[in-house]
Order: C-alpha cells, then structure tokens, then sequence
C-alpha cells in the first residue's frame, strides 16, 4: 500500500441531495402570473426601479453611474481635448467606448475587446451624436468610455449605458442640445414587455432598443431584432418612447441634485469669505 | 417605386463589324519593340535600352506618330498636366497659403493664394487675414475650375483662377470620366441647347450645371459664396440626363466634346422609359 | 470612394431629392439595375453575384459543414430548443480592391458593422431558415450554414445588396442528404456525396431582405448613391420577409429622426422590402427556367461568372 497517498474508497456513490419541493417548481417558475405580474413584482409596461448617480469617478471630467436593479453601469466622459489628427475637421469627434467586465456575465468574458463591443461601441456613439453640440468643439476629441459591470439584459446593458454617457456628458459641462434616454423593450408571444432581465430576454421573440431626446421629440438610435409586423412595431416605440420619458424626468432630477449640492457649497465659501475679508 | 432585375450578359463582339484598320494603327504591349529607325525620337511611354537606338514601348495602347515623334496612347491612364490646360479639381487640404486640390493626376496640384482673385478689386494686395482666413475662400470638399500655369519637378501642377470664367462652380452636378477621352479644342465651356452648361476639365473631371449668361460685372463678393440658384425641374432633368450621356460615352469609350454629348442627349429621347 | 463633397454640391443634391430628381434622374424610391447571377462557384454549396447599377458588386458563398450544435444558456427550457436547432454563421468583408480605404486595417471596423447587422437579421427564427431541420443529431451534431459576403466594388447601398445577394445564394444552396443510423453507441450518420440527392435548404422563402432608407433634408430615398450617402445625415434600415414583417430595424448615422417620419419610413421600407422580394423572386424562378431549359436541350450551363460584360 502507498503510504504517501491518500485514496479514495474503491466504490463511490452519488450524494443524497435532499430536494425541496419548492426548488422543483423553481426550475418552471412561469415568467409571469394571470395578472400580467412579472417576476419581480412589475407589469408589463414598468421599468425597473433606476438609481442613478452623477460624478463618482474623481479623475474624469465628468461621470455617471446607473443601476437598473441586476443591470449596473459605470461611465467616465475625458474631454474635450485636443485632437492628435492634423486632418482638419470643423466638427469635434466623439470616440465611444463599451466593455463588459470579465465577471459581468453568466460566463467569464475576455479582456480583450469582441466584434459585439465594438459594435455596441458604435451603436453607443451613433446615439449620443446627434444630442452633443460637436460644431462648437472644432479639432477637439470627447473620450466617452462605459464599463458594464453586471449584465441583467443585453437590452437593458445598451440602454442603461447610453442614459449613463448621457447624465457624465452633462456633468463634464459639455454642451448638448438636450438628454438623450433610452430604454429596450423585448416581445414575448405577441406581447410588448418593458426593460426585461436576461432571464426574460432568453424566452423572447425578438427585442427593441430606443433612445429619445424628449424635449426635442426626436429619436436619436432604435435597433430592433427578431419578427413582428409594422403595427407592432410602431406600438413598441410608441410605449418605449413613454418608458424613456419617465427615465429622461429620473435623469434631469439627478442632474439638478447634484449641482445644487455643488454649488450651494460654493456659496457658503464664498460667505466664509466674506466675513473674514 | 422602381426595382429592375437583369441577367448578366455576354460581352458582345464588335470585331466582326469593323473593318480591318489601317497598318498604320499599331497597338503594342510592354517591352514590344516600336521602331529600329534611329531617325525617330521618342515621347511619353517610350525606352530605349540600347545605343543602337530601338524604340520599345513601356505602356500597353497604340503608337502615335506625329512628324518624327514617337509615343503610346493608353486606355487608362492619370491625367499628365501641360501648362495652358483647362481643369476641374476638388480642394482636399488647405495649407499654408495655398490649397491642395485633386485633379486626378499623380500629384495633387497646389493653388497658391496669389493666384485666386480676392474680392475687394483684381490688384489688391494680400494681407495677413487673408493668410488666416484662407477658408473663406475655398474650403475642403469645393470644387472649381482652373488652368495650369506651371509644373513642379515631382509633377505637381501649379494652378491659378485668375480669369473670371474660372473659380467654384455651383448650381449643378460632379461626374467623372478617364482623361484621354477629354481633348483638346479651342474652349471648355460649352453651352448645350437644353439650357445646361457643361465645363470638359482635360483631366477627366466634368461639372454639368444650370445655364448662367456670361456676367459683365462679375460681384468679387458672389463668386467665393456656396448658395445655390434656384433650379427649376425641368432643369434638374436636363442636367441629369447629361450626366448620364457623360458615363454613357465614358463606358463605350467614345470621345467626348460638346458634339457628343448632344448626340447623345438627343437620342436618348428615343428610348424613354422613365418619366 | 469619395470622401469630401463642397456645399454647393451638397445643396443640389438636397434639393433634387426634395424635388423628387436626384442627380441621375431618379425618382427618390427608385432602385438601379441590379444584375444578378447564381450559382456561379462549383466549390460552395450555394452562391450568387449581384451587380448594382455600374458599381457595387457583391458576391456570396455558401457552405454547409458538419459541425456542433450549441448548447449555451441559463435556462434549461431554451438549451433544450438549442439542441434540436442547425447554427448560421454569417461573414462580410470588404475586399481592398473595392477601395483603397480598405487595405490593411481600415476596413476591420466597417466589416465587423456589416458583420453584426447580417448576423442580428439572420440568426434566429425571424432568420427565415428551417434551423430544426439542420440538426441532424439532437444534441450533438448540426448542420453549420456558412454565409460568407466579399464586396468587390463600392457604388453605395452595400447592406441592401448584401442582403439580396444572400437571399440569391441561399435559394441556390443545396443540402447533401443525411443518413442516420442506430448502432450501440449510439446515433451515427453519414451523407451521401452525390449532389444529385441533395435538397434545397428549408425555409430560403422566409429570408429577409434590407431596405436602407436614407434621410437627406426632410424626405427619404432608397438606394444612394456615394455623393448622396455623404450628404445623409440618419439611415434606417428596415430588414422585410415576404409576409410583410419587420425582421430587423437599425438606424444608422449621426443625425436623429422624429417619431412620426420613423413609422412613416419603416411602413415605406415595409412596403418596398416586399415589392423587391416578389421581384427577385421572378428573376431567379426565371434564370432556373433558363438552366433547365439548357439542361433539356443538352446544352452547356456555363455561367458567365466574372466575364459577363459590364
């Protein structure tokens, strides 16, 4: 006998797991009840709850960090800056950046970046573009750069990162001609269901992704997939249009809070001042 | 709402047709040998590579002899400028006081800032806001018509707008065709019978464009501005439909002058199928 | 492939498509002739070239290979569908002849945007493709559909063509028949290398086409030319069935777009995706007379491939 090794019995048996009864109606918990009442508690038309905070990155211009409850964003605004391109340009150019980080999904992705980041990262730019006042920016560059640090809906990754450069555009005080929200829809068995998790988005039929500017009534990027008619589709954006309102009054709100904070700060300074002087 | 589907066809052979040329037309290929007659001095896409003198062709066209001149004419080939030339060209850089332009050639040719006319009278002299404010005047993307007036070493062209009849076009529409189908005659600018002006710039660029009577006066303030006349709709058909006659011809590789065009323009009347 | 364009330009061409006359006398819903040929590549399961006015040449291969299905999921309802279904890869490229632009590197971003847009339209069930009749053992082994696009030449209106030159290929591509059978191992099979008892591949009707509607001032045309495209300020491309259902919207460009003249354009691109499907659909029931009528007078069906005249 091997003194050095430890082995193993010669027969092995499979554990006894004790299963509950609830875990087996788990594995085919419906997505929602008679009443249209999702998982989570919402109907069908409401997004998740959105917490959303300006300004967290100390090294950025300008920054933003949104939680749509499992889907978290980050985004940090560098810019603008000068251009190294001498090639003249009258506008400013805007270079967007999307990654996932490696523990955000199911399964470990890579550091490097993947055609499906690159072409998120175009979705991202083709979105914000026609908000930011880039005629006022001639040879300059805005670095736009958004990690994806947990991933609860492909959907509601790329809209939540939109929403998010949009608030850190705002907060590095680069002048746009209004905010732009977006939202993502997914259609499962003939129904139109709002901001769904990637649970949801795994039963569905097809998907829709919307960015509005709701002052100006103008949709700046809809990406849409899967089969449905026209008249689904146009119901689709109409509803999306509503979700990206409610997200755009959330957005302005932050914004607002964050700057009073600022700059009520700077008026009590400015009141030590005073009295000293 | 319009969608047509084609299958392909066959390249038609048109040998048949035509009679046999002349012995005089010589069609010869890199490395073919021209001419052993030491007589003859050689020209563009010609070498000799021996004291004994054989001419050989460097280029795959047909032998041109004019007197005791040799040269090969080519299908395809970047537009060679020569002082005198009237081309058509689009700003691709603004530089120092000069402006790069594109006119199809080797070389981008350079149009220096005191060779343009500055509004505010012909013989004004440049300042210095006239050196910062270059883009006033032609900015990139413009496209204009010039003529050369000189040539650098490496083969860049120098050209100048000095004349009035030169300068940015307007009102109308770019197509480009390969330069040695554009030759030389007496003037570019033509005037064709529907009401459309056409500028032949010898480097194969052409600007097809609304009828604009020849100005007395010429308002130095006007010619840098980037408006547009109003064009009527029958206009615009006309200028489209010159267009198309343009890469029509250029297709088939037939020569084109004002002549051709109308020829072309007239008989594309017969075969109306869109209204 | 031109990149600059003057002002003036820029207004002409504004105002022809507000006019309703572009530069070359089109209407703004007007198509160019569009020359299409298939089958012209013996090696590939299935393939066609379309040719675009004077410009833009698309060519597209089809490969069907043996390969492993895939099983990736949360759930374990959609990882057993999975298992049952064939897998579509799509490829586009941008050869540099097409442009200079596009040697070397520069073409890598423009190529990975076709890629996506192709592979969003045509992977899953609005794809058209009877993926559940590509499997060929539950679980195991599938049938991979391999759809590889290379630009040729650019005149404008790249997706549209790539789209209906895929449509094309994949009417022309051909499935080699399985024989499956039962030994104590399990499952195995086999398929017969004579193409003769190959089959069409299922479900090619329901392929989607793109229709790329361009905003240029306040209308919109189909089909820009490389002037025009460089005068857009927003895209939308509409990918259509022959049912009449969107299969596929993604809106392009730095421009935006306001609600109403959106449903306006997808309802448009609706109705012309379908008028082209019924179009094409003619042109290759017609070139499919023509080779059988060949076939039955025991001529040559040679394809004229690349030395079709221009």
């Amino acid at each position: 006998m091997d003194r050095r090794r430890i082995p193993g019995p010669e027969a092995s048996v499979k554990p006894i797991i004790e299963r509950a009864d609830d875990e087996d109606t788990q594995h085919v918990a419906p997505l929602k009840t008679i009443d249209d009442i999702r998982q989570d508690g919402r109907s069908l038309d409401k997004i998740r709850k959105a917490w959303l905070a300006p300004g967290i990155i100390t090294q950025a211009n300008g920054s933003a960090y949104i939680e749509f409850q499992g889907t978290k964003v980050a985004c940090a605004v560098y810019g603008p800056r000068a251009t190294k391109i001498s090639a003249f340009s009258g506008k400013g150019s805007l270079n967007c950046e999307i990654k996932f980080a490696p523990f955000s999904c199911q399964k470990r992705r890579s550091p490097q970046r993947d055609p499906q980041e690159k072409e998120l990262s175009h979705l991202l730019f083709e979105a914000l573009a026609p908000a930011v006042r880039l005629d006022l920016l001639p040879k300059s560059t805005i670095d736009v750069f958004v990690t994806i640090l947990q991933n609860d809906g492909n959907g509601s990754c790329l809209a939540a990162s939109i929403t998010a450069a949009s608030v850190a555009l705002a907060d590095a005080g680069i002048e746009m001609l209004d905010q732009v929200a977006a939202c993502s829809a997914c259609y499962i068995d003939d129904e139109i269901w709002i901001d769904c998790t990637l649970r949801e988005e795994e039963h569905a039929q097809g998907s829709l992704v919307l960015s509005y500017m709701s002052s100006l009534n103008e949709i700046t990027h809809m990406l849409q997939s899967g089969e449905i008619s026209v008249s689904g589709t146009i119901r689709t954006i109409e509803q999306c249009t509503e979700a990206c309102s409610k997200i755009y009054s959330i957005m302005g709100n932050c914004l607002l809070e964050s700057v009073r904070r600022k700059l009520e700060k700077d008026n009590t300074l400015g009141g030590l001042n005073k009295k000293e002087g | 709402m319009n969608v047509e589907f084609l299958l392909p066809e066959a390249h038609q052979n048109d040998d048949d047709d035509v009679e046999m040329p002349d012995v005089s037309d010589k069609f010869v290929t890199p490395g073919e040998t021209i001419s052993v007659n030491a007589q003859y001095m050689r020209s563009h896409g010609t070498f000799s590579d021996e004291k004994d003198g054989i001419i050989k062709s460097s280029l795959a066209g047909k032998v041109e002899i004019v007197n005791k001149l040799i040269s090969v004419r080519t299908v395809h080939s970047r537009y060679n400028a020569e002082i005198g030339d009237l081309i058509v060209g689009r700003i691709t850089e603004v530089a120092q006081k000069r402006w790069k332009v594109d006119i199809n050639s080797r070389q981008d040719a350079v149009l220096l800032l005191s060779a343009i006319n500055l509004p505010g009278g012909v013989m004004r002299r440049k300042t210095e806001e006239d050196e910062l404010q270059m883009r006033e005047y032609f900015s990139d993307g413009d496209i204009l018509a010039a003529e050369v007036s000189g040539t650098f070493q490496d083969g860049a062209a120098s050209i100048q707008t000095r004349n009035h009849k030169y300068g940015k076009l307007k009102n109308g529409s770019f197509v480009s065709v390969p330069p040695s189908l554009v030759q030389r005659c007496k003037t570019h600018f033509h005037v064709l019978s529907c009401g459309v002006d056409v500028v032949l710039g010898l480097n194969g660029y052409i600007w097809v464009c609304k009828h604009t009577p020849p100005l007395q006066d010429v308002d130095l303030e006007a010619i840098y501005s980037n408006e547009n006349e109003p064009i009527s709709d029958t206009t615009r058909e006309s200028i489209a439909r010159v267009c198309n006659c343009i890469t029509s011809l250029a297709r088939k590789f037939m020569i084109i002058n004002d002549s051709s065009i109308t020829l072309a323009y007239e008989a594309s009347f017969e075969t109306q199928n869109v209204d | 492939m031109p990149v600059l364009i003057s002002p003036a330009e820029r207004e002409y061409i504004i105002n022809g498509v507000d006019h309703n006359i572009r530069a070359d006398g089109r209407g703004r819903l007007d198509y160019r002739q569009i020359v299409i040929e298939t089958g012209l590549i013996p090696q590939a399961s299935g393939s066609a070239r379309c040719r675009l006015g004077e410009g833009t040449d698309v060519l597209v291969g089809v490969n069907v290979e043996v390969g492993q299905v895939d099983m990736e999921g949360d759930d374990e309802v959609i990882r057993e569908r999975k298992s049952k279904r064939g897998r579509v890869i799509c490829n586009v490229e941008c050869s540099p002849i097409a442009s200079q632009q596009f040697a070397g590197r520069g073409a890598e971003d423009f190529n990975n945007e076709l890629t996506q847009t192709l592979d969003r339209v045509l992977n899953g069930p609005q794809g058209g493709l009877n993926l559940e009749k590509l499997c060929i053992i539950p679980g195991a082994e599938c049938w991979v559909v391999n759809i590889d696009a290379l630009i040729l030449d650019y005149a404008g209106n790249l997706l549209d063509m790539v789209f209906i030159t895929t449509r094309a290929a994949l009417h022309n591509t051909k499935v080699p028949k399985t024989i499956i059978t039962k030994t104590e191992d399990g499952l195995e099979f086999d398929f017969s290398d004579d193409m003769e008892d190959a089959e069409r591949i299922e479900g090619w009707e329901n392929v989607p086409i793109a229709v790329t509607l361009s905003k240029i001032g306040s209308r919109h045309i189909v089909d820009a030319t490389p002037l025009e495209e460089l005068t857009v300020d927003a895209r939308l491309l509409v990918a259509v069935n022959k049912n009449g259902k969107i299969c596929g919207v993604q809106k392009g460009g730095s421009g935006s777009i306001e609600p109403s003249l959106l449903n306006e354009m997808i309802q448009t691109g609706g109705t012309i995706g379908q008028h082209v499907i019924q179009k094409l659909d003619e042109q290759l029931e017609r070139e499919e007379k023509e080779t059988s009528k060949k076939i039955v007078r025991n001529e040559s069906v040679g394809k004229l491939g690349f030395f079709a005249a221009i």
